[in-house]
């Protein structure tokens, strides 16, 4: 505190051996501790918290940026999520910090004037004495005692002792306010957000339905495994895992259960593998184990979701009374499809083309494929129906897998370049009749008229597949075969280009061909309209209800 | 590229990728280091009470946790700006290729 001149300085020790034989607290000690705090700290305090509140405003507005690029950029909608949730925690972050500021500013406020106050109170006073005739110097007490002046004095001591106590506990009570505020972690939305890029309580805990047990949580280890590949600081690692979170997050939003049945990471010579089961495979009475084809990925597998959830479905509209649960199978490395695994190189590109170009990867696929299905018959009842479906190169994993001791009670190939060069017939799968052999072929997707067989010849021209000369085996369409051709007309209509000039008659077979392939040849194709009916059907062995016409 | 229903469009790719990057700066104020700044608050700044010390604690301790915050979100905005670049230049390559429509 500040005073005025020595008369004021011998009034201040006066008025404080007063005080206290009066029986007050000393109150320059309180005037002291009051007018000593140090606002400019908590000022600069405030400063630096609002430069970090600044920091993540700054932060989250750029992220906003990013959205519309990159919803435009990727269909995939797990990285947008990310920075959805990343944007949502800066903007916690951030708001927590603003009221934190704004407390702190209340507090700088009363602690300024208490100050003043309690300097004012102090002068006050001791203007007071000094008014009395008091000389400075005379014991106080006595002096107003024997001069008629002690009710004026103690009046003036109590009023200040009263007053100063007063002004400490506005500052406590402020300084209270503010600690509750600071309670509240700015930086907990940002932990819980790092924390759920890897741990498993981004699993939704659904309902059971009525009467019935919660499903039994087959699936922990590879929750916590795919829950430690999020936090991954190899990005190869991360971003397939990302992708199969994407997927979960889908499979339970549309699908309503999912289950991890396999999880693998990535690496930087694999894409990693996954299988997610839309509904719960310990009840379900029919098993579907869905491969898909070229160009997909652990990484984008949420793409698949939705002909999982649609078939799951659609059976269970066919046969209410039965369980269906259709997984969702990315488990085979699929040529054009390494995006969670190594990055792309043109040598690496050189060797996905050849794979694209052969059933190699589709046989091994096959062969792990059989091997899946050994855990998928050890979850599921014992007496469910299983089916195997795959589209595009992913029917040739399901034929190979079904040569392979698969034992499927039916196997479905939709779109199918060929059923491997290890099978020759629908005879020549030891688990399953052919009978039970399905096929869905458009007459207007290229992939399953011969194209790929052209185009593996003129590899084998070039050296690069010299060692297959038919890609993909025989085609399961063909009448020889001996399989039933499912009498389904593509959804898509057929469309059509002409290219005009002198070229024309070159480009324009070609440019169809590339057409038809953009249009018809989809899973979302194969697994809609009349297709999906029949194909739905098949699941939940209601064949009479299944349209079938001769083979090619 | 268009899978099953996949689109995909590298150059947006790589310019979310650098924005979301830009946001990183912004999250930890355009610094080059990430070293925290220390709190200006001593243990009596605001006096000699319990109370006016548990305060100062706290307020030490949020403003550590603020920038906590912001390192935090701008290491994830790192990681999602590496992955997208990666995934660009990986479907650059894809699309590049002769088989690179759908199957």
């Amino acid at each position: 505190m500040s005073t005025s001149g020595a008369g004021d300085s011998v009034a201040r020790a006066a008025i404080s051996d007063a005080a206290q034989r009066l029986g007050h607290d000393d109150p320059f000690a309180v005037v002291d501790d009051l007018v000593g705090v140090d606002v400019g700290a908590l000022r600069a305090w405030s400063g630096l918290t609002s430069n970090a509140r600044q920091s993540l405003s700054d932060g989250t507005g750029r992220l906003v940026d990013a959205l519309g690029p990159m919803a435009a950029g990727w269909s995939n909608p797990a990285p947008q999520r990310v920075i959805h949730r990343q944007r949502e925690a800066g903007l916690a972050a951030r708001d927590v910090l603003g009221r934190q500021i704004d407390a702190a500013q209340d507090v700088i406020s009363t602690l300024e004037s208490t100050r003043l106050s309690a300097q004012a109170e102090v002068t006050g006073a001791e203007a007071r004495i000094l008014a009395t005739g008091w000389p400075p110097g005379a014991d106080l007490l006595s002096w107003a005692a024997g001069n008629g002046a002690l009710p004026v004095v103690s009046a003036t001591i109590g009023g200040l002792a009263d007053a100063v106590i007063r002004l400490r506990s506005r500052n406590d009570a402020a300084l209270e306010s503010l600690t509750t505020t600071l309670r509240t972690d700015p930086a907990e939305a940002v932990d819980t957000l790092l924390a759920d890029m890897h741990a498993t309580n981004l699993e939704v805990a659904l309902p059971a339905g009525p009467g019935l047990d919660p499903p039994a949580e087959i699936d922990r280890a590879n929750l916590d495994h795919l829950a430690a590949d999020l936090q991954s600081s190899d990005l190869s690692v991360q971003f397939a895992a990302l992708g199969v979170q994407a997927a979960l997050d889908k499979a339970r939003a549309d699908g309503g259960q999912a289950q991890l049945l396999v999880y693998e990471s990535a690496s930087s010579t694999s894409q990693g593998r996954a299988a997610i089961s839309i509904g719960d495979i310990t009840r379900a009475d029919n098993v579907v184990t869905k491969a898909p084809g070229v160009s997909s990925a652990p990484a984008t597998m949420s793409d698949g979701i939705g002909t999982a959830v649609a078939l799951r479905d659609r059976a269970e509209e066919l046969d209410p009374s039965a369980r269906t649960a259709v997984v969702a199978w990315y488990g085979y490395n699929t040529p054009l499809g390494a995006v969670g695994g190594s990055p792309m190189t043109p040598l690496a590109d050189v060797a996905n083309v050849a794979a694209a170009t052969s059933d190699v990867n589709a046989r091994v696929g096959g062969v792990q494929l059989v091997e899946d299905l050994k855990n998928f018959r050890a979850l599921a009842p014992q007496d469910a129906r299983f089916v195997g479906i795959g589209f595009s190169m992913g029917s040739t994993v399901v034929s190979a897998a079904g040569a392979y001791g698969a034992d499927f009670d039916d196997l479905v190939m939709l779109g199918s370049p060929g059923a491997s060069v290890d099978v020759g017939s629908a005879a020549d799968y030891p688990g399953t009749v052919p009978e039970h052999v399905w096929v869905g072929s458009y007459d207007q997707d290229p992939i399953t008229t011969g194209i790929t067989d052209n185009l593996a010849g003129a590899l084998n021209g070039l050296r690069l597949n010299q060692y297959q000369p038919t890609a993909f085996g025989p085609d399961p369409a063909d009448a020889d075969f001996g399989a039933r051709v499912l009498d389904v007309q593509s959804n898509v209509p057929d469309p059509s280009v002409h290219v005009g000039g002198l070229l024309g008659w070159v480009v324009n077979p070609l440019a169809n061909k590339v057409v038809d392939l953009s249009a018809h040849h989809s899973e979302d194709n194969y697994l809609s309209g009349a297709s999906l009916d029949a194909v739905a059907s098949i699941v939940v062995g209601h064949y009479d209800d299944v349209p079938v016409r001769p083979g090619r | 590229m268009t899978g099953p229903s996949l689109t995909v469009d590298s150059t947006q790719l790589l310019r979310a990728a650098a924005i979301v990057h830009q946001a990183s700066s912004a999250f930890v104020g355009f610094r080059t280091s990430i070293s925290p700044d220390p709190s200006p608050l001593a243990p009596e700044s605001l006096g000699a009470s319990e109370i006016a010390r548990a305060t100062v604690t706290a307020a030490t301790h949020q403003l550590s946790r603020a920038q906590d915050a912001g390192q935090g979100l701008a290491a994830l905005g790192q990681t999602v700006a590496g992955g997208l670049q990666l995934a660009a230049v990986g479907f650059e390559v894809l699309e590049s290729t002769p088989l690179g429509g759908p199957r």
